[in-house]
Formats: structure tokens, C-alpha cells, sequence
């Protein structure tokens, strides 16, 4: 069963969203494969101290995705292939990426500025 | 069946210990009395139950009035934070209440009971240890003593039916009343008639052998008040 | 569902409850938010026929007598339980009073909670007392659990672990109307909060809702009591010397 002890919630973002990406980072770093069993909403709800429609609005969010399939009662699995993992990666690449650009132009960093920033740091040995 | 049961012990628990308290004071109460009259001052039994100066009345109705005052205080299980509970269950109004004439009852006759209890127990010892230790007529001298003293005729009134009916009465018409009054508490009735009604069995229980009319105008009077009480409590009040 | 129309109350002269209309469906998990004497508790009792009121409250569309009280439970600071019995004497009691009753669930909260079975419940500590009173209101096997400040006097971790035992037994059917002040605590825990000031409903929304328009419940409850945030401020400036 896919194990949520390093799910740490933070204020700001909506929990159902907080979900969702932890499952999406999951997939990319490959402690969640294919046919892994998710928590049931309320064993999920429970754990976390959330209102269950929360969890069953992140479930659904994973089922429109094709991420999950849920059947009845109250197991749902994981459904993934090469193909939907090369897509949640590049999803949330792109969002990470979005996220990067609007706080430079925030800053006000011209486009020459920030590829200068970035090639910067690429080749350096930098510690997160 | 067992759900009646359960309201009924939740009723007994909230003055059961009292209560023991209440007639381990009365033997107490009446031991030393006892004591007194009959190995220190040499009464006589006789004298001591006949004469009335030995006190026991006074005893008794004092234990009498702080059973009363126990009963009306810790009788009301809807009343309370616990009452909330109580309020919620599905069993009626009604049959808590009948409940409660039925706990308030057992209480009257166990204080009855007990009383007559320590009596016979004083009478034994007292032809046992006393004066007329080893006096034939011993027994029929115990025996006499509940047609002489009033006190001891009103609490057994031997060959007497009215008065016994007439106690039943007492008995009844004061568990009912004092029932009723945890619902008029509610509505911040007066206990004016309640009182008054503990206050008339205290004056008048002690009655002498032949007491025929007394006997009459009590079994009336009260049975007049139960079907009063009963028919506010059962027939008119609506369901709180 | 429970539905309350037009609603009021007086108690001494004042207006305990204004014209107060609530539905509750079941399954929900309500929050009912308000300053002390809002009406919160008040409301509650209403709904559990302990206080009379004016106005309709209806359950499943019938008033609410002794047939569906059943369907009722309640858990109160006050504690409703009889401290002259032990937890064993509280089990058995409800046992015969309630066809509904979870023995399994009542077993499995004592355990949880660690609280001894045989001894009067008088004699407990208040945190223990609370627990109890709560186990009593979940086990019963009622529809829709009537929660007033049941948490007053324990900690924290208590609280929190009590949210999520709660969210794991919970069945779909079943309701939770919970008042209490700690309003951050249980915002995550709650799927509707209903916000009572003064007797009179001032707010009432589903948190999905509020997160649909990036709201968050703090915030929604400043605004519904129109909390001026520069009220400190001026306060501050009235009474020191500082401009």
C-alpha cells in the first residue's frame, strides 16, 4: 500500500491539490509503480486529519487523469505505463519551470539575465 | 423487560446509600434509646414503648422527614446533566415515573420493615438478657405491647385490618406525591401540598388501638388525594 | 436530514436564537462557529427537544419526539454521562436502551483512549471525563452526532488524535455537528461550517466552495462578522501616545 508518512501539508495550497502532487512526484521518482494499492478515502482521510470529500476530490482528480481506477468498495490502484509516466513528468516539469519563470520576471530579470542565472548554476555542484 | 429495570436501578442508585444510612442511624438511634430506658434508668418495657416519653416517635419521624427529604431531593433522574440523557431515551415519561412510586414505595415499607425489625430485636433481647429473663409469660408480653403502645400498634396494628389499610394508604399517597412533585418542580409548582401531606402522616401516625374513625377519615382523605395525583400525572399531563 | 425553520428562542429576556434556518443532510461534517453565547449550544439543545423554541425543526420530516430521538446523540462539556456508574455500567445501560448500539466501536474507543473500565466515571480526570462522554455520543449508533465544545480541558494531541479516529470510523451515513472555538484545528477536519452570532446565522459554507474560490476559512469569517482589522490598530492609538 502506497505509504503516505512523508505527506507534510502546508498552508496555502488546497490539500486535495497537495495530494495530487504527491502522488505525481511519486510516480516520477518511482516509489509509486504500477498496480500499487492507494489508502481507501477514509483510511487515507483518517491518517492525514482531512475531511473525507477532500480525499475523494483528489481520487477523482487521479481517475480523470487515468492515474487510478477505482473499483467497488473502497480499493483503488494505481494505473501506470511508460506512457502516463512520461506525461505526469513532463507535467510537472512544466509547472515547476512556469513557477521559476514568473518569480524571475517577478524579480524583474530580462530573458538574457535569467539563461546567464541558470547556465550559472547548471554546471555547478549546488546543494539543495 | 431489562430496560425498565435499568431506569429503575439508575433511580435507586442516586439515594440508595443514603438511605442505608438513614436506617443504620434509626438503629443506632433506637439502640441507644434503648439502652438508656431499659439498662440504665430500669423503665419497664412496657413503660418505655407505652409511656411515649422514651422517645422513639421522635426518632422515627425524624429518620422519617430525612427519608422524605432524600427521596424528594435524589428522586429526579431527568433533572441534572445526566437528565440529558435521560431525556433522550425512548422509554415515556410515564413509566418513569411509575417507577419511581414503585422505588419510593419499596423504601417506606423497608423503612416499615426495618423498624418493626429492631423493635422485635430490642423485645428478645430485652426477655432474654433483661429483668424477665426466663419469665414464661415473656412472649405474650412482646405480643401485648403492640396493642398497648401506640406507636408499636400503628407500626403493626394487630387485629386491626383499617389501620393496616390506612398505612397503605399513607404509604401510597406519599410515594405517588412526591413522584409527581419531581415533574411540578419543573413548572416551579409550590410544594405547599406536599408537605403538607408529609407533615399529616407525621402527626397522625400514631394511632391507639380502636382509632376506628381516624383510620376512616385517613384511608379517605388520602385516597382521595392519590386519585387526584394519578389522574394529573397520567390521564391530563401531556408528554414533556 | 434535520431541518430547522424559522427557529427562536428567549431565554430571560434575551433573543437566544433570531429566525435560525439550517438544513443538515446526512453525512456531513459541520463546524458551528460562534463567540461564547452566540447560541451555539443553545441550538443544539433545541434540536435534542431539551429547551422548548418557536419555529419548526424536523427530522426526516417528522418532529422530533421519543419514536426518532433515538436517532440523536449528544456529547457536552457538561457531560450528559452518570458519574455514579463505571464505563461497564454506561455499556450495558445503552446496550438495553439503544437497538443501534456499537458495542464494537464503544470496545475499540476505550481501548484507544486507555480508559479504565471499572472504575466510576466521577472519579476520572476531566480529559478522561470528555473522552468518555465522546465515546458514549459515537457508539450510541445515532445518525447525527450532536457535538457542543466536547474538547474542553484536553490537549492538543488528544484533539488532534480524536479528529482522526473520528474521520476513520465515521460511516458515510453519518453526521457531525461539532461547535467548538478552535476553529484552525478543525478547518481541515470540517466540510461545511456554519458560522451563529448572536442567535442568528451570519454564515454557512462548504469548504469545498471556499477553496473553489481560494478563500480561506479565517477569512471567510472575518468578513461574515466584519472584522475590522484596523479596530486594533485604533484601539493601540487611543490608548498610547503614538500616532
Amino acid at each position: 500500500m502506497i505509504s503516505f508518512e512523508k505527506f507534510i501539508m502546508e498552508d496555502g495550497m488546497p490539500i486535495y491539490l497537495q495530494i495530487l502532487q504527491y502522488i505525481k512526484r511519486g510516480i516520477i521518482a518511482g516509489t509509486i509503480a504500477d498496480g500499487d494499492e492507494l489508502p481507501s478515502r477514509r483510511m487515507l482521510s483518517a491518517l492525514l486529519g482531512v475531511n473525507p470529500n477532500t480525499v475523494q476530490k483528489a481520487y477523482r482528480m487521479l481517475e480523470d487523469e487515468g492515474l487510478i481506477s477505482s473499483h467497488s468498495g473502497a480499493k483503488s490502484y494505481m494505473v501506470l505505463n511508460d506512457e502516463t509516466i512520461a506525461r505526469v513528468r513532463s507535467q510537472l516539469l512544466e509547472g515547476d519551470a512556469v513557477g521559476i519563470v514568473l518569480s524571475m520576471k517577478q524579480m524583474g530579470l530580462s530573458k538574457a539575465e535569467a539563461i546567464a542565472l541558470l547556465e550559472k548554476y547548471w554546471d555547478k555542484e549546488v546543494n539543495p | 423487560m431489562k430496560k425498565y429495570l435499568s431506569v429503575f436501578a439508575l433511580i435507586a442508585q442516586n439515594s440508595i446509600y443514603r438511605i442505608f444510612g438513614l436506617l443504620l442511624l434509626l438503629a443506632a438511634a433506637d439502640g441507644v434509646l434503648a439502652w438508656y430506658w431499659l439498662a440504665v434508668k430500669h423503665y419497664g418495657i412496657q413503660n418505655m414503648f407505652h409511656s411515649g416519653n422514651a422517645r422513639f416517635g421522635l426518632v422515627l419521624a425524624i429518620v422519617f422527614v430525612l427519608m422524605a427529604a432524600v427521596q424528594i431531593r435524589c428522586g429526579d433522574i431527568y433533572s441534572g446533566t445526566s437528565g440529558y440523557t435521560v431525556r433522550r431515551l425512548a422509554i415515556s415519561e410515564k413509566a418513569v415515573l411509575l417507577l419511581q412510586i414503585l422505588y419510593n414505595m419499596l423504601c417506606w415499607i423497608i423503612l416499615w420493615g426495618v423498624q418493626v425489625l429492631i423493635i422485635f430485636v430490642i423485645c428478645k433481647l430485652y426477655y432474654r438478657f433483661g429483668e424477665y429473663a426466663g419469665d414464661p409469660l415473656s412472649e405474650q408480653q412482646m405480643f401485648l405491647l403492640f396493642y398497648i403502645s401506640p406507636l408499636l400498634h400503628s407500626l403493626l396494628p394487630m387485629e386491626e385490618t383499617l389501620a393496616w389499610i390506612a398505612n397503605l394508604v399513607m404509604i401510597a399517597e406519599l410515594s405517588i406525591s412526591s413522584a409527581y412533585w419531581t415533574v411540578r418542580r419543573r413548572e416551579k409548582s409550590s410544594a405547599a401540598d406536599l408537605l403538607i401531606g408529609y407533615w399529616t402522616v407525621v402527626l397522625i401516625f400514631r394511632r391507639e388501638l380502636g382509632s376506628y374513625i381516624l383510620n376512616v377519615i385517613i384511608i379517605g382523605g388520602f385516597l382521595i388525594i392519590i386519585a387526584i395525583d394519578c389522574w394529573r400525572m397520567f390521564f391530563r399531563k401531556k408528554e414533556v | 436530514m434535520i431541518e430547522l425553520k424559522n427557529v427562536s428562542k428567549t431565554y430571560r429576556g434575551k433573543r437566544a436564537l433570531k429566525n435560525v434556518n439550517l438544513t443538515l443532510p446526512r453525512g456531513e461534517i459541520v463546524g458551528l462557529f460562534g463567540e461564547n453565547g452566540a447560541g451555539k449550544t443553545t441550538l443544539m439543545k433545541c434540536i435534542l427537544n431539551l429547551h422548548p423554541y418557536n419555529g419548526e425543526i424536523t427530522l426526516d420530516g417528522e418532529p422530533i419526539s421519543r419514536k426518532n430521538i433515538v436517532k440523536l446523540s449528544f456529547g457536552t462539556s457538561e457531560h450528559s454521562f452518570f458519574p455514579n456508574l463505571t464505563p461497564r455500567s454506561h455499556k450495558e445501560f445503552y446496550k438495553e436502551h439503544f437497538d443501534t448500539f456499537s458495542e464494537k466501536r464503544f470496545d475499540g474507543l476505550m481501548e484507544f483512549f486507555n480508559l479504565p473500565a471499572y472504575r466510576a466515571v466521577k472519579n476520572f480526570s476531566t480529559g478522561q471525563k470528555n473522552q468518555f462522554e465522546v465515546i458514549l455520543a459515537l457508539s450510541q449508533g445515532a445518525d447525527y452526532i450532536l457535538l457542543d465544545e466536547p474538547f474542553a480541558g484536553n490537549d492538543v494531541f488528544n484533539r488532534e488524535d480524536f479528529y482522526k479516529v473520528l474521520l476513520g470510523i465515521l460511516e458515510p451515513h453519518e453526521t457531525v455537528l461539532l461547535s467548538t472555538h478552535l476553529i484552525e484545528e478543525v478547518s481541515d477536519f470540517i466540510g461545511r461550517a456554519v458560522l451563529i452570532r448572536q442567535g442568528e446565522i451570519v454564515g454557512d459554507v462548504y469548504m469545498s466552495d471556499l477553496e473553489d474560490q481560494g478563500m480561506d476559512l479565517m477569512t471567510y469569517i472575518k468578513s461574515a462578522y466584519q472584522y475590522k482589522a484596523d479596530r486594533i490598530i485604533q484601539a493601540l492609538t487611543n490608548m498610547t501616545d503614538e500616532e
